[in-house]
C-alpha cells in the first residue's frame, strides 16, 4: 500500500473501522492482518486528499464511545445488588479496550497532538481555556467519556456502596476484595492522562467520605474498648486495630491514602486519649512494665510531641533509681561501688531503651541527662562540690595500682573503658583531673603502676574524651618517666667513663616542674647522707653538662632507698624513704643515737623527723629508751632482735600517705584557683574580641567555653568579672548591665 | 582630676571631660553668686594676695600645707563641723587628694575658681555648695570622688571597711531607705575592704532599686556583694516577719 495521500471514501472506511472498533472495545478477537489494515485506514483517513477526514473521524469515534458507555451504564444502573461487580466487569473490559483503541488510533493521536502544538504556537503566552473543547488522544477521550457518562451519573450510588462494603469488611464480613479494589482504583485510573490533580476525583468522590467514616467508626470503637479494658489491654487492641487498618488500606485503597487512613485511626484511638495514656505512663515507667511501655511507645511515636511526657517520666525514674543506688553506698571501697552502680544503671536503662524504645534518640538523650544529673548531684545545697570526680579518680587509681588480685589486660582495659563512660557524665572534669594527676604521680614515682601500657591507654582514653589540653600534663608526667629511664642509662655510662664507683645503685626520676602536682611546701632542709653524697654530686655534674642552664631541685621526701640489713639473724632488704634511711644509717656506727644528734646531722625539720622516727619505732626497727614524748635528749637504740617473716619488704607506706581529708581539701582549693584563672582568661579573651558585651551574653559565652572542663557558677563568673574590673581590664559602660574591654 | 588610673592610660579625653564638667559647675556658681552678691558683705573683688595670706593663717609651716590642726581651725572659723558633707563638696571643688589636708596649690586653684579669698566670702558660698548635693549628676561625681579622697592607704586600690562605712553613712545615710540594713549587712559579712566598682554600684543600686527590692534582677550585673545583700535582706526580712508572727 502507498503512504501517499489519496482520495478516501469516508463512509465506507469508517464502516469497516467501526466494526473492528466495536470488537476492540469489548476485547474481541482480532486478527493481526485486520488490525494492520484498520491501522492503515486510520492513517488514510487522516491524510486523505483533498481534505483530511481526521476531525470527522474523531467525532464519529467519540459518538460511538458515548453511545457504548451510555449503554453500559444502563446495564450497571439496573444491576441492583450486583452493581459494583457489574461496574467492575465493564470497567476491566473498557479500560483495556480503551488502551487498545488508543494504539489503533495512534496516527490520529499524533495528528491531534501536532495540531495542538501549532495552536499553542499561535496562542503563544495565552491560555487556551476559551477553546470550547480540547481535542484529546483517543485513550484519554475514552476515559473521559467513562467519567462523564458512567461515574458522574452514578457517583452517589457508587460512593454509598463502596463505603458500605468497607464497613462490612471492618465488621469482619466477607467482601469482594478484587471488585472493591478495582472500583476504587478506577477513580484514579480514569484520570491517568491528566497532568494535574490526578487524584482529585478519587479524593472528592471517595477518600474524604471514607476518612470521615473511618474516624467515626474508631471514635466509637475506642470508647467501647476503653469501657471494657484497662489501659494495657486497650493499647494491645489499638495496636491490633491499627495493623488491621493498614492491611485494609493496602487491600482496597490507592497508596496515597495509606498514611491518611492510618493518621485518622491514630488520631481517634491515640491522640484523642492522650491524657489517659499519659496518666498511666508514670506507673508503667516506675514499675518498668516493658510490654506496656513498648506498646505505648509504638502508639505515641507517630503523634507530634506525643513522647515528651514518657521521656520526662523515664528521665525522672532513672534519676531516682540512680540517686537511690548512690545514696545506699556504704562500707569499704565506695569508689568501686560508685562506678559499679553508675554502670549498672547505665547498662540497665540503655538495654531498656534499645529493646523497649527502639533505641529512640529522645530516650537515649534522656538517659544521658539523667546519668549526668545523678553523677553531678551536689552533696547538699551548702556543699558546692560533688564527690563523683574524686570517687571516679580513686577507682581508676585502684584499678591501675599493683594489687594481689591480678586481672587480665583486656579485663583491665574494659574496666578503664567503663570509667570513661562515667567520666563523660561528670561536669567537674577539672576536679577529676586534679585527683587523677595526684594519684598518677604517686603511682609513677613510687612504682606502683600495674602496667605502663595500661597507664598510657587510660591517658589516651581521657584525651579522646576531653581533648589534648586536658591530658597535657598527664602526658608530660608519663613521658618524664621514659626520659628518666634513658637518663639513668646515660648516667651509668657517664660514671663508668669517669671511672667513679658510686658505691651504690642509683637511679633518679627527673620531673618537669609544673607538670607534676607536687607541692614544694613539703620541702624540708636535708643534709644528705654521706653514702649518697657522691652519687648526687656526680649526677648534678652529669645533668648540668647535658642540659646547661637547667636547675635541679631534689625532692627527697619522695625518694626511697633500699637498705640491706646485715646486723640481724638473717639479712633483710628493706625499702625505706630517704629520711628513714638517713636515720637508720646513723646507727651504722653506734647502737644508740640521741634525737639531738639526728637533728644536727640530718637537718630535717621537726615535723618530718618526728614522723620518720615514729615510723621506725612503729615498725620496731628502733626503740625509744624512755617512755614519753620525744625531746632532744631522747635516745633510741637499734633493735638487734628484729625479725620478719619476709626478707624483702617496704616500710615507706606509713610515711608517704597523706592524711586523706587534707588531700581532698588541697585538691579542691587548687581546682578553685585554677578555675578562677581559667574564667578570667576566658572573660578577657571574649571581651577582647567583642569589645562591648551585655552581662548576660558574657555569662553565657563563658559558661559555654568552660563547659568541657566544669560548669561554673554564675556568682563565680561575676566575681571574676569584678576582679577584672578592679584590675582595670574591664569597665562598666554607662548602659546598665554592660561591660567594655579596656585596651 | 580623674582618680589616678593604675594602668597609666589616663586618656586626654577623660581630662577634657572632667574640665568641662568643672567649668559647668563654676558657671553655675557664678550665676548663683550673682544674686547673693548684693546681700552679703563681700563686695571687694577677688585678690590672689589676700587668698594666699588667708591660706597662711591655717598652714602648717613644716609641710607647707594645711593639715588636721589647720583644718579644725578653718572649720571653726567658717562655722562648719568637719564631718559636715559640705566639707566634702569643698574638698571636691578644691580637688583635694587627701582627706584632712589641703595643699597650697589645691587651695589657690580651688579658691580662685570659687572667687573666694576670705572667711566671710566662703561663708556666703556654703549654701551654694550644699545645693550641689541635690543635683543627682553632681552628687554622683562627688560620691565617686569621695572614694579616692577618703582612702587612707593610697597604695592599695581598695578601701577598708571602716572608712567605707563612715563615708557611706555620710553620703547615703539619709537618702537611702535601705541604708541601715545595708550597714548592718556589711557589719556581718566577711568583707574587709570595698573596691571601687562595689563603691560605685552601691550608689547605683540605691538609686535604681526600690526599697522593697521588687525591681531587683538577680540575673543582672550587680556586684556579688549586692546580690548577697539582697539574699541576706530577704532572709532577714522573712525570718524577722515569721518570728514576730510567732511572738
Amino acid at each position: 500500500m502507498s503512504l501517499k495521500p489519496r482520495i478516501v471514501n469516508f463512509e465506507e472506511t469508517w464502516g469497516r473501522l467501526l466494526e473492528t472498533v466495536q470488537s476492540v472495545i469489548q476485547l474481541g478477537d482480532i486478527k493481526r492482518g485486520t488490525w494492520s489494515d484498520r491501522f492503515s485506514d486510520v492513517y488514510a483517513l487522516c491524510v486523505a486528499f483533498p481534505e483530511p477526514h481526521s476531525e470527522r473521524l474523531y467525532n464519529v469515534t467519540k459518538l460511538f464511545l458515548e453511545e457504548h458507555v451510555d449503554n453500559l451504564r444502563k446495564q450497571v444502573a439496573g444491576a441492583g445488588e450486583s452493581l459494583l461487580s457489574q461496574y467492575h466487569r465493564f470497567w476491566q473490559q473498557y479500560s483495556k479496550g480503551a488502551a487498545y483503541m488508543d494504539q489503533l488510533y495512534s496516527y490520529l493521536n499524533q495528528h491531534i497532538r501536532k495540531q495542538k502544538m501549532s495552536e499553542a504556537d499561535r496562542n503563544f503566552g495565552a491560555f487556551t481555556d476559551t477553546i470550547e473543547e480540547q481535542l484529546m488522544d483517543i485513550g484519554e477521550l475514552a476515559l473521559d467519556i467513562w467519567k462523564r457518562l458512567m461515574i458522574r451519573p452514578l457517583d452517589k450510588c457508587l460512593q454509598e456502596l463502596l463505603l458500605r462494603e468497607m464497613l462490612k469488611d471492618r465488621a469482619g464480613d466477607d467482601t469482594q476484595h478484587t471488585v472493591l479494589h478495582s472500583v476504587i482504583n478506577s477513580l484514579v485510573e480514569v484520570e491517568q492522562y491528566k497532568k494535574k490533580q490526578q487524584l482529585k476525583l478519587y479524593q472528592d468522590l471517595f477518600e474524604i467520605k471514607c476518612l470521615e467514616q473511618t474516624g467515626a467508626f474508631y471514635r466509637k470503637e475506642s470508647a467501647r474498648l476503653l469501657q471494657d479494658h484497662d489501659c494495657s489491654q486497650y493499647m494491645g487492641k489499638v495496636l491490633q486495630r491499627l495493623q488491621e487498618e493498614q492491611l485494609r488500606s493496602r487491600k482496597f485503597l490507592h497508596p496515597s491514602s495509606y498514611h491518611r487512613v492510618l493518621e485518622e485511626c491514630q488520631k481517634r484511638m491515640v491522640a484523642d486519649h492522650m491524657s489517659l495514656l499519659h496518666s498511666e505512663c508514670r506507673t508503667m515507667v516506675r514499675k518498668e512494665q516493658r510490654q506496656d511501655l513498648s506498646r505505648m511507645y509504638e502508639l505515641l511515636k507517630p503523634i507530634t510531641s506525643g513522647l515528651s511526657i514518657m521521656v520526662e517520666e523515664l528521665e525522672a525514674h532513672i534519676i531516682d533509681s540512680g540517686r537511690q543506688a548512690i545514696a545506699g553506698l556504704h562500707g569499704d571501697n565506695i569508689p568501686a561501688q560508685f562506678v559499679e552502680a553508675m554502670l549498672s544503671l547505665h547498662i540497665k536503662f540503655s538495654e531498656m531503651i534499645t529493646t523497649v524504645f527502639n533505641k529512640d534518640q529522645l530516650f537515649t538523650k534522656s538517659l544521658d541527662m539523667a546519668c549526668s544529673s545523678v553523677v553531678n548531684k551536689k552533696l547538699s545545697s551548702k556543699h558546692n562540690s560533688c564527690r563523683s570526680p574524686e570517687l571516679l579518680a580513686r577507682h581508676c587509681d585502684a584499678l591501675l595500682k599493683k594489687s594481689s588480685k591480678g586481672s587480665s589486660e583486656s579485663e583491665l582495659d574494659d574496666r578503664l573503658g567503663q570509667c570513661i563512660l562515667v567520666f563523660r557524665y561528670i561536669d567537674d572534669k577539672d576536679i577529676f583531673q586534679r585527683f587523677y594527676a595526684r594519684m598518677l604521680a604517686k603511682r609513677l614515682i613510687h612504682g606502683l603502676s600495674t602496667s605502663m601500657d595500661a597507664e598510657e591507654s587510660m591517658i589516651n582514653k581521657l584525651k579522646q574524651a576531653c581533648g589534648y589540653e586536658f591530658t597535657n600534663k598527664l602526658h608530660r608526667m608519663f613521658t618524664d618517666m621514659g626520659v628518666s629511664d634513658d637518663l639513668n642509662n646515660k648516667f651509668a655510662k657517664f660514671s663508668q667513663e669517669k671511672e667513679t664507683d658510686l658505691g651504690i645503685n642509683f637511679s633518679i626520676y627527673v620531673l618537669t616542674t609544673g607538670s607534676w602536682p607536687l607541692g614544694q611546701s613539703a620541702l624540708t632542709p636535708f643534709a644528705i647522707s654521706q653514702e649518697l653524697e657522691k652519687s648526687v654530686r656526680m649526677f648534678e655534674i652529669f645533668y648540668s653538662e647535658k642540659f646547661p642552664g637547667r636547675k635541679l631541685t631534689w625532692l627527697h621526701h619522695l625518694c626511697t632507698g633500699e637498705l640491706k640489713l646485715n646486723y640481724l639473724k638473717k639479712p633483710y632488704i628493706v625499702t625505706t624513704t630517704t629520711f628513714q634511711m638517713a636515720v637508720l644509717l646513723m646507727f651504722n656506727n653506734q647502737d644508740t643515737v640521741q634525737y639531738s644528734e639526728l637533728i644536727n646531722s640530718s637537718l630535717i625539720n621537726e615535723k618530718e623527723l618526728s614522723k620518720t622516727v615514729q615510723s621506725l619505732i612503729d615498725t620496731k626497727f628502733i626503740e625509744q629508751n624512755h617512755e614519753g614524748p620525744i625531746t632532744e635528749n631522747t635516745s633510741f637504740t637499734l633493735n638487734l632482735l628484729y625479725s620478719n617473716k619476709r626478707t624483702k619488704f617496704k616500710i615507706t607506706t606509713a610515711v608517704q600517705r597523706d592524711p586523706p581529708q587534707q588531700e581532698v581539701e588541697q585538691t579542691h582549693n587548687a581546682v578553685d584557683e585554677d578555675r578562677k584563672l581559667y574564667l578570667q582568661a576566658a572573660i578577657v579573651r571574649i571581651m577582647k574580641a567583642r569589645k562591648k558585651l551585655r552581662h548576660n551574653i558574657l555569662i553565657q559565652e563563658v559558661i559555654s567555653q568552660a563547659r568541657s572542663r566544669f560548669s561554673p557558677s554564675v556568682s563565680m563568673i561575676k566575681k571574676c568579672i569584678e576582679a577584672l574590673i578592679d584590675k582595670q581590664y574591664l569597665e562598666r559602660t554607662t548602659k546598665a548591665d554592660e561591660y567594655a574591654y579596656v585596651a | 582630676m580623674a582618680p589616678k588610673r593604675k594602668r597609666g592610660t589616663s586618656s586626654a579625653e577623660d581630662i577634657v571631660k572632667n574640665k568641662k564638667s568643672k567649668e559647668g559647675i563654676r558657671n553655675y556658681l557664678h550665676s548663683s553668686s550673682l544674686t547673693s552678691h548684693h546681700h552679703h558683705v563681700s563686695r571687694a573683688p577677688f585678690s590672689v594676695k589676700k587668698c594666699q595670706n588667708w591660706f597662711r593663717e591655717y598652714m602648717d609651716p613644716d609641710t607647707d600645707s594645711l593639715g588636721p590642726e589647720g583644718m579644725e581651725k578653718f572649720c571653726e572659723d567658717i562655722g562648719v563641723e568637719p564631718e559636715n558633707l559640705v566639707m566634702l563638696v569643698l574638698a571636691w571643688m578644691l580637688d583635694a587628694k587627701q582627706m584632712g589636708f589641703f595643699t597650697q596649690t589645691e587651695w589657690m586653684n580651688g579658691m580662685t575658681k570659687l572667687q573666694v579669698d576670705g572667711t566671710e566670702k566662703i561663708r556666703g558660698k556654703l549654701e551654694t555648695l550644699r545645693a550641689l548635693l541635690d543635683e543627682p549628676a553632681t552628687f554622683k561625681k562627688i560620691y565617686r570622688y569621695a572614694y579616692d579622697f577618703a582612702r587612707v592607704n593610697k597604695d592599695q586600690r581598695s578601701m577598708d571597711l571602716d572608712t567605707a562605712q563612715a563615708m557611706l553613712t555620710l553620703l547615703l545615710g539619709r537618702q537611702w531607705p535601705l541604708f541601715s540594713q545595708f550597714h548592718q549587712f556589711l557589719e556581718k559579712t566577711k568583707y574587709k575592704v570595698i573596691n571601687k566598682d562595689q563603691w560605685c554600684n552601691i550608689l547605683e543600686f540605691s538609686r535604681a532599686i526600690r526599697p522593697d527590692l521588687s525591681n531587683y534582677d538577680e540575673d543582672g550585673a550587680w556586684p556579688v556583694m549586692l546580690d548577697e545583700f539582697v539574699e541576706w535582706f530577704r532572709l532577714h526580712q522573712t525570718g524577722g516577719a515569721s518570728s514576730s508572727a510567732f511572738t
